[in-house]
């Protein structure tokens, strides 16, 4: 049977036993996105590498724990973003959060041909400041609940609404610019 | 302009998100007939659903060549073996077969089914060597496959794989067809929108 015919959901419960071939499977299907994220969330795509390959160890690690095998592409991004959210906060004194807006937008320019709209947000998420970009990135992308959102960044439910809200507001001001 | 008083309309930025989040329902007339709440309601969406375009063009690039192979061999080292099954020795010669190869055993043999794809697998029962066991196996299968015939032939696979790799003897096998998939239209585990 050919390999891309595994759904997620099989992948997932039988890499939690043992099969580390149906990993291996899940990680090639799902690890470019889990970096693109990670390179949104950190602000450097050399960074993420490293955040995403030990995020995948726990992943491994924690398979048996995962409830829902069938979401197994949001449960890696929040255990990703849990990664992220240590390292960034072990590194913030040494980096100023400038230094991640302008790599951030220079990436943007790199890309061009994704196309107008995505550039510009792709430059309003490198400008916001990272906790709300983290939570945005969570609740939209990943499609995280608050609480899961809350347990990945070790914060409460309620700083997470506040901190979505203010991502919200900068989201939306920043549409109103664009037109 | 304000965000805690949306055009008037007497809802928050942040109720507006609730008010998307929950699907529109029940309908706010003062919502959805207040134009500049219906301009946010839209930069919303658009937001959200270009964010997760803008993460998916990124990830269509692959990682490094070697990175994966890489990150494997970290995981291969941490094989979860389960209990170990004794096969016989001689001479102070100790050999076993770990419950986790069995499991392997089993689900490729499902899988070697037509139209069969391996879930989960369960052993349980005396693992000695000639001891009895319980298998379990809980298999997808293929939507028009028909089902007992696949599930006869999955346990028959089952039990073969076993009573081959380990010194156990198969007492009773039991298949679970937890799932029907589509092939190849059914990749459902993509669907991430």
């Amino acid at each position: 049977m050919d390999e891309a015919d595994h759904p997620d959901a099989l992948l997932a419960t039988r890499a939690a036993e043992g099969d580390a071939d149906a990993f291996a499977r899940l990680v090639r299907r799902h690890t470019p996105f889990l970096i693109a994220f990670a390179t949104r969330l950190m602000g450097s795509r050399a960074d993420a590498d490293d955040c995403v390959q030990d995020a995948l160890i726990t992943v491994w690690e924690r398979l048996p724990e995962l409830r829902e095998p069938a979401s197994v592409r949001a449960w890696m991004a929040r255990i990703v973003s849990r990664q992220a959210t240590d390292r960034l906060r072990a590194r913030r004194p040494q980096v100023p959060i400038d230094a991640v807006e302008i790599e951030a937008s220079d990436r943007a320019e790199e890309r061009a041909e994704l196309g107008e709209q995505l550039t510009a947000l792709s430059r309003l998420l490198g400008s916001m400041p990272e906790d709300m970009r983290t939570v945005w990135l969570l609740r939209e992308v990943a499609g995280s609940s608050y609480e899961e959102i809350a347990d990945v960044t070790g914060v409460s439910a309620s700083t997470v609404r506040g901190r979505l809200s203010r991502a919200r507001v900068i989201i939306v001001e920043g549409m109103r610019q664009w037109r | 302009m304000g965000y805690d008083d949306v055009g008037g309309s007497g809802y928050s930025l942040e109720e507006l998100s609730a008010y998307a989040e929950a699907g529109r329902t029940p309908r706010i007339a003062a919502i959805e007939s207040n134009a500049e709440c219906q301009a946010v309601l839209a930069a919303l969406e658009r937001a959200g659903s270009l964010s997760r375009e803008l993460l998916d063009e990124e990830g269509a690039r692959e990682p490094e060549p070697g990175w994966i192979d890489e990150l494997l061999a970290r995981v291969w080292g941490d094989v979860r073996a389960g209990r170990d099954i004794p096969l016989g020795g001689a001479d102070g010669v100790a050999l076993y077969v770990t419950e986790g190869a069995v499991r392997e055993a089993m689900r490729a043999a499902a899988d070697g089914v037509d139209g069969v794809l391996a879930a989960s697998t369960h052993l349980s029962g005396d693992l000695a060597a000639g001891g009895e066991v319980d298998a379990e196996v809980a298999v997808s299968v293929e939507y028009g496959t028909p089902l007992r015939a696949a599930a006869e032939r999955v346990r028959d696979a089952v039990a073969t794989a076993i009573a081959r790799v380990s010194p156990l003897v198969p007492r009773r096998v039991d298949v679970r067809v937890v799932r029907l998939h589509r092939l190849p239209l059914d990749v459902e585990g993509d669907d991430h929108d």
